[in-house]
């Protein structure tokens, strides 16, 4: 059939004949050794040095006790939060397809505002379908926070403490406010601490904000100074200047933070807002506020949590299970080929070295499956030789000279060898095509070390067979 | 040389029948598990059912009855509590699991149990370590998702074995055997009721590619055996000595990946440890079929399609 046929041309093209199935000349075996070790060495420089002097002061920030590489660790690995978001469809009923994603990509870009304020080293942030959010976190701990600055709609609003509605005339026997009961264009707002207020209309919200920024009054407590654009400066000193005397609430996603007096018309177009903040909760908000207001409120479709020690634990665990199942391949190859299994072992290792510089290189993230993922390609590996091993024991067996047999075996597995490649390399290609991060982080490590199989299972193994041409026996 | 068996001549056609007759029980009780996972009675993971999987420890010991009262008194009398032993770690690690609940916004429930634990017990210092907290819209996209992956994979590696395979007979049984080694493991994990998670699928769609390869060699070798061993042989006789003769490869190709696979499976960590050994199921599923369901299905073949000797006639009295 059509692909037997390419496999046939496949088999006896030049390159793929001289790579795989030919013996090396003598004179290319010296390049050919050379690029193994250049590549070999090329790989652990990108591993333990390929550092910039930027992520080593970035790396001691936050690992002082882990050796540093240039391997990146995913959020399984080294512990933080992935939020998965989506814009609130309930409270955008109306609004058309185009329109949510539109809000969706808007938030999307005040979101990396507010996480750029977090203060974590590499947030990732990106867009999802329609109306979706993913936002990574690495190394972050303190969720509560981080979800308080992500969530928060941050709609900034300014508005009259009504003067001729009181609270107290509203409250039901349990004193909970009775909004049923509450007079046109007045709405219940609860305050911070305090019982809440009844306000009137939106007069001027934050869309006209320009800065924001902590400050601390007379008292040494911290406050939040804000600055309007000339537009909202202009808007914010005729209301104030209409309004001596009244209350006015400043009023942050629902909920009134502080209720001055005005006691004068305020130009310049600047204010604050004050409230029992902690130094915290005060540069939280000032970011918040600085950042924007999200175009729609976002509702949370999952969150994934990772805790340092958790993340280090499992790490430990894989890293430990991966060195031992190293350790019973090469010895298991060692026992049962003897000299040949060394041979292949030797090819075994360069692929570990291959691949770990790969992964750095390509900046491919490290996640649990992704281990998994190098641990397998360890087992796939060594197949290739047994294979080829195997054949050469029947070509023994059926009385070729060692020479012709190792010739003939390379020879003929080479088929079942492509096989199990191609095979592998499918599902690993629809993983990488539907998985999740951890997912795609197994399809990656398994597609790399597999391919790389091919030149250090079977190509430096050949050419160490290669490096004699005459041979009395073959310890196999 | 150091080898498993010197020349083997192992019978393995001889009870091919009662092989396949147990695999055909396998496939079935595969395909019991997926009306099970249809109508969702299988033991989801969070991400295919939508809920809350908490990773807490305490330095205190706590028995799982307490826990399970307290949690019953907040509302989850279906929360599943395992308690994971750890010899590394001085806390007490445990797991608890929770179906969605529309009314908690999702991200919310992990602190809410930390701190409703440290109220009930409150020598214990519960730590909340880790969470997965999934609502039913991701769950639902990743069932979807997996759900095209699976097939798409099956699809690609069943489009590789028909060119691959000249010989008809050949394809189809490669084909059949790749479903039936899929099915066996999906039956093993869902009804011995492992949790059943996008790592699952995984393993799955792995093993789905790997375990082809040792059908492919021992085809190989009947193929090849077919140009030149034909003469004074019955097919049956020549399967069962290419199956022998490919032996110590299956056994060997195997038996490395089992190795390095062992060890994550003993020792891996929670999350490793049931993906480790669905692989290595898978592992030993493929050998077993590639040995006994592969080579039976094309002895069968042949038996069926090849018109039966005349049988020699009895002398009527």
């Amino acid at each position: 059939m059509f692909f037997n046929f390419q496999l046939k041309n496949f088999h006896n093209s030049k390159f793929i004949n001289s790579l795989f199935v030919e013996r090396f000349p003598v004179s290319f075996q010296k390049w050919m050794t050379l690029t193994v070790i250049i590549m070999a060495g090329a790989s652990l420089y990108a591993v333990f040095f390929n550092v910039s002097k930027d992520e080593q002061d970035e790396w001691l920030k936050n690992h002082p006790e882990k050796k540093i590489t240039s391997l990146k660790l995913g959020l399984d690995i080294q512990g933080g939060l992935q939020l998965n978001l989506e814009v609130d469809r309930d409270k955008m009923q109306g609004k058309s397809d185009q329109e949510i994603s539109d809000a969706a990509d808007r938030a999307l870009e005040i979101l990396r505002n507010r996480v750029d304020g977090l203060g974590v080293t590499e947030p990732v942030l990106e867009r999802e379908g329609l109306s979706g959010i993913v936002i990574q976190l690495p190394g972050l701990t303190d969720v509560q926070r981080a979800r308080g600055i992500i969530l928060s709609t941050a709609q900034l609003q300014f508005r009259l403490v009504s003067d001729r509605y009181h609270l107290s005339d509203y409250l039901d026997k349990d004193g909970k406010v009775d909004i049923s009961k509450l007079p046109e264009g007045i709405t219940y707002l609860p305050g911070k601490e305090e019982s809440g207020y009844l306000c009137e209309k939106v007069l001027l919200t934050g869309e006209t904000l320009t800065d924001a920024h902590v400050e601390t009054d007379t008292m040494g407590r911290p406050l939040i100074a804000f600055k309007f654009n000339p537009e909202g400066g202009k808007q914010f000193g005729v209301i104030t200047g209409d309004n001596v005397g009244r209350l006015l609430a400043i009023v942050l996603d629902d909920r009134v933070y502080s209720a001055p007096v005005i006691k004068t018309r305020i130009p310049g177009g600047s204010g604050q807002i004050t409230g029992n903040f902690t130094d915290e909760d005060a540069a939280d908000l000032a970011l918040i506020l600085r950042a924007g207001a999200l175009p729609a409120p976002l509702k949370v479709t999952s969150q994934f949590v990772v805790g340092p020690t958790l993340g280090a634990d499992s790490v430990k665990k894989g890293t430990m299970a991966a060195l031992y199942g190293l350790a019973l391949v090469l010895l298991f190859m060692g026992l049962y080929y003897r000299l040949s299994g060394w041979i292949a072992n030797a090819g075994l290792l360069m692929n570990m070295i291959y691949l770990m510089g790969l992964l750095a290189v390509l900046k491919v993230t490290i996640t649990l499956p992704g281990i998994a993922g190098i641990i397998l390609t360890l087992g796939l590996s060594v197949d290739s030789n047994v294979l080829i091993f195997e054949r050469i024991r029947e070509e023994l067996r059926a009385g070729k000279t060692v020479r012709s047999a190792i010739d003939a075996g390379y020879k003929r597995a080479l088929t079942a060898i492509i096989d199990t490649h191609v095979t592998t390399l499918i599902s690993a290609a629809v993983l990488f095509q539907f998985g999740t991060g951890p997912i795609k982080g197994f399809a990656v490590n398994l597609s790399l070390g597999v391919a790389l199989s091919l030149f250090t299972a079977v190509v430096i193994t050949k050419m160490i067979f290669d490096a004699r041409k005459e041979y009395q026996g073959l310890s196999i | 040389m150091f080898q498993w068996f010197k020349e083997p001549n192992i019978s393995f056609m001889a009870p091919r029948r009662f092989f396949l007759a147990l695999s055909t029980l396998g496939c079935l009780a595969g395909v019991y598990a997926c009306v099970l996972l249809w109508q969702g009675k299988a033991n989801l993971g969070t991400d295919f059912g939508a809920g809350v999987l908490l990773r807490l420890s305490s330095e205190k010991s706590v028995e799982v009855d307490p826990i399970r009262q307290a949690l019953k008194g907040e509302g989850y009398p279906d929360a599943q509590i395992q308690q994971v032993s750890d010899e590394t770690s001085k806390r007490f690690p445990l797991i608890i699991k929770i179906k969605y609940d529309s009314s908690k916004a999702v991200g919310s429930l992990g602190d809410e149990i930390v701190g409703l634990f440290n109220k009930t017990f409150p020598d214990a210092h519960f730590t909340l370590d880790g969470s997965d907290e999934v609502g039913p819209a991701v769950s639902e996209k990743l069932r979807d998702d997996a759900f095209k992956a699976f097939f798409l994979s099956m699809l690609g590696i069943l489009l590789y074995i028909v060119v691959r395979f000249k010989k008809f007979e050949f394809g189809v049984s490669a084909v059949i055997t790749t479903i039936h080694d899929i099915l066996v493991i999906l039956g093993i994990v869902v009804l011995t009721h492992r949790e059943f998670n996008l790592l699952q699928v995984t393993a799955l769609l792995t093993l789905a590619g790997y375990s082809l390869n040792d059908t492919v060699v021992t085809f190989d070798r009947i193929r090849e055996n077919m140009k030149f061993l034909v003469k004074d042989r019955t097919f049956l006789q020549l399967v069962n000595l290419s199956v022998n003769e490919t032996l110590s490869r299956t056994i060997n190709t195997s038996g490395t990946v089992f190795l390095t696979l062992l060890p994550l499976c003993i020792m891996g960590g929670d999350t490793l440890k049931d993906f480790a050994l669905t692989l290595l199921l898978g592992v030993v599923v493929g050998t077993y079929s590639s040995i006994f369901v592969a080579s039976p299905i094309l002895v069968e073949w042949d038996l069926i399609s090849k018109p039966k000797p005349a049988r020699p006639q009895t002398v009527s009295q």
